[in-house]
């Protein structure tokens, strides 16, 4: 074996390696590039990026398989984030619909420093297609009475004629045997809002026993009167949208839109108590 | 008898070179080999640098040099085998390796020593190359631990040992088919050749 050591072609080539080994990495430890490696580098490098450009597309292929686990696990893992933030957003939208409506109340509250609320969700409606009553999430447990009037921010809704426990059901001020002593904003006369059972799907109430010569017009809010110790005086009933006569009676009869959105209601404020003071300074007047 | 009395007159230019002061031929047959080993060494070298540093299995990236240089020796004897050594490692350290160059002082005594094995000691099987190339491996990784302590400061040699050097002489030792297999099915044909022209030269 000794022999295939020592021969002229094992020294040249043990010199050669050694070369090939020392003189680049001197080379690279003084900053220089050893002129062959660069001339492999120049000639090689085009076909190193072909290849290289083949690699990423198979890695890419080849990642739909290699990587299904971790692709199933991050899918996972994304729909569950999906979840978390849709539950976050629905959430946020209902704390959003909470604050307004909270707001609203508090500056119906510091209108009417005397009125104590009780919130209450809605929770049915009438099943039946003649009457427009609703029903509610709280009762007598809660210290509801019968009488007592139910209102949004935007107005009257109606008042308190069924009781339990722990519900209660409205009946609307557009409900047919309904009625509600109101008056003009503008110009402070006076009627009755009555329910009507044909207009009451829209929304519509009629206010009666205006004088004929009361300077009502369409637009007027028509506000409560507090007679009747029902609903508090100055509670928005809602707006004039028409104008008649009644020629039996010869007094005007005008088409109330209620203030409050019977058809999308989902919460209302119980008026629990309010002092009826505001009742004896009225300033309309009653014919 | 004209043909024993100028016996280079008909030679061609490859002919020529034959008797070279380092017994190397340089022939058509030769120059086609090493063009064909040229091949194989530059796609190994781009393989090796491309698509294996990317997917690194088993943690590694597999020489794949080596268990050429092995396969060429094997094939091609001791000198094809220390000559392809240095120029394989030159070029693989060209392409992808780093500060220091170590490889050529590797691959040239085991491409010179496996082809004097292979002719003189044993013969061609899948057991030999496999002793071949699990016994160069852990070489390998030897010289790849003292480029790592030689180029990088704090490196713990129990940590070196396990992430870096075991994973490599597997990874070696696993995908050292791929160029054993290349280089046997693009040598075979000189083999085949050259078996032809020992017979007409024995009948």
């Amino acid at each position: 074996m000794k022999q295939f050591f020592k021969n002229k072609f094992f020294y040249i080539m043990t010199v050669v390696a050694l070369l090939v080994a020392i003189v680049p990495t001197v080379l690279y430890s003084m900053g220089l590039t050893f002129v062959f490696r660069d001339v492999v580098g120049i000639a090689l490098t085009p076909l190193q990026k072909v290849f290289n450009y083949a690699t990423e597309s198979i890695d890419g292929f080849a990642s739909y398989f290699y990587k299904f686990d971790e692709l199933v696990e991050e899918n996972n893992q994304l729909r569950e984030q999906v979840s978390e933030l849709k539950s976050q957003i629905y959430d946020s939208a209902e704390i959003e619909e909470m604050y307004i409506w909270m707001s609203d109340y508090l500056e119906m509250k510091m209108r009417h420093t005397d009125f104590q609320f009780l919130s209450a969700a809605v929770t049915g409606r009438e099943s039946g297609n003649y009457s427009k009553v609703l029903t509610l999430d709280v009762g007598s447990g809660a210290g509801v009475e019968v009488g007592m009037p139910a209102v949004t921010s935007e107005g009257i809704v109606g008042q308190v004629t069924e009781l339990g426990y722990n519900w209660c059901k409205i009946t609307t001020i557009v409900e047919a045997n309904s009625s509600v002593g109101a008056y003009i904003e503008r110009t402070g006369d006076a009627g009755v809002c009555v329910g009507n059972f044909e207009m009451s799907d829209d929304g519509l109430c009629k206010l009666k026993y205006l004088p004929t010569d009361a300077e009502v017009a369409v637009g007027d809010r028509i506000l409560s009167t507090g007679f009747g110790s029902v609903y508090p005086r100055g509670l928005t009933v809602g707006y004039v949208e028409a104008i008649d006569v009644d020629q039996y009676s010869r007094s005007l009869e005008v088409t109330v839109a209620c203030a409050a959105d019977f058809s999308s209601l989902s919460r209302v404020m119980i008026i629990t108590s309010f002092t009826e003071t505001a009742v004896n300074g009225a300033d309309f007047a009653l014919d | 008898m004209n043909d024993n009395q100028s016996p280079r007159k008909n030679e061609n230019i490859f002919e020529k070179f034959r008797g070279w002061r380092l017994n190397m031929s340089i022939d058509s047959e030769a120059l086609i080999k090493g063009i064909v080993i040229g091949i194989l060494l530059v796609f190994f070298s781009l393989l090796e640098t491309t698509l294996f540093t990317r997917f690194k299995p088993f943690g590694a990236v597999p020489d794949l040099i080596l268990p050429l240089v092995i396969a060429v020796a094997m094939s091609e004897r001791e000198k094809w085998g220390a000559i392809f050594g240095v120029v394989a490692a030159f070029v693989i350290e060209s392409l992808g390796g780093s500060s220091l160059t170590l490889l050529p002082i590797l691959y040239m005594p085991v491409g010179y020593i496996v082809g004097i094995l292979n002719v003189h000691y044993f013969r061609d099987s899948f057991a030999t190359r496999a002793l071949y190339t699990v016994v160069t491996s852990a070489a390998r990784s030897i010289f790849t631990l003292i480029a790592l302590f030689a180029t990088t400061d704090g490196v713990r040699f129990v940590t070196a040992i396990v992430y870096v050097m075991l994973p490599e002489i597997l990874c070696n030792i696993i995908f050292a088919a791929i160029p054993h297999l290349f280089a046997i099915a693009a040598l075979a044909p000189f083999h085949k050749s050259r078996d032809a022209r020992v017979k007409t030269k024995d009948n």
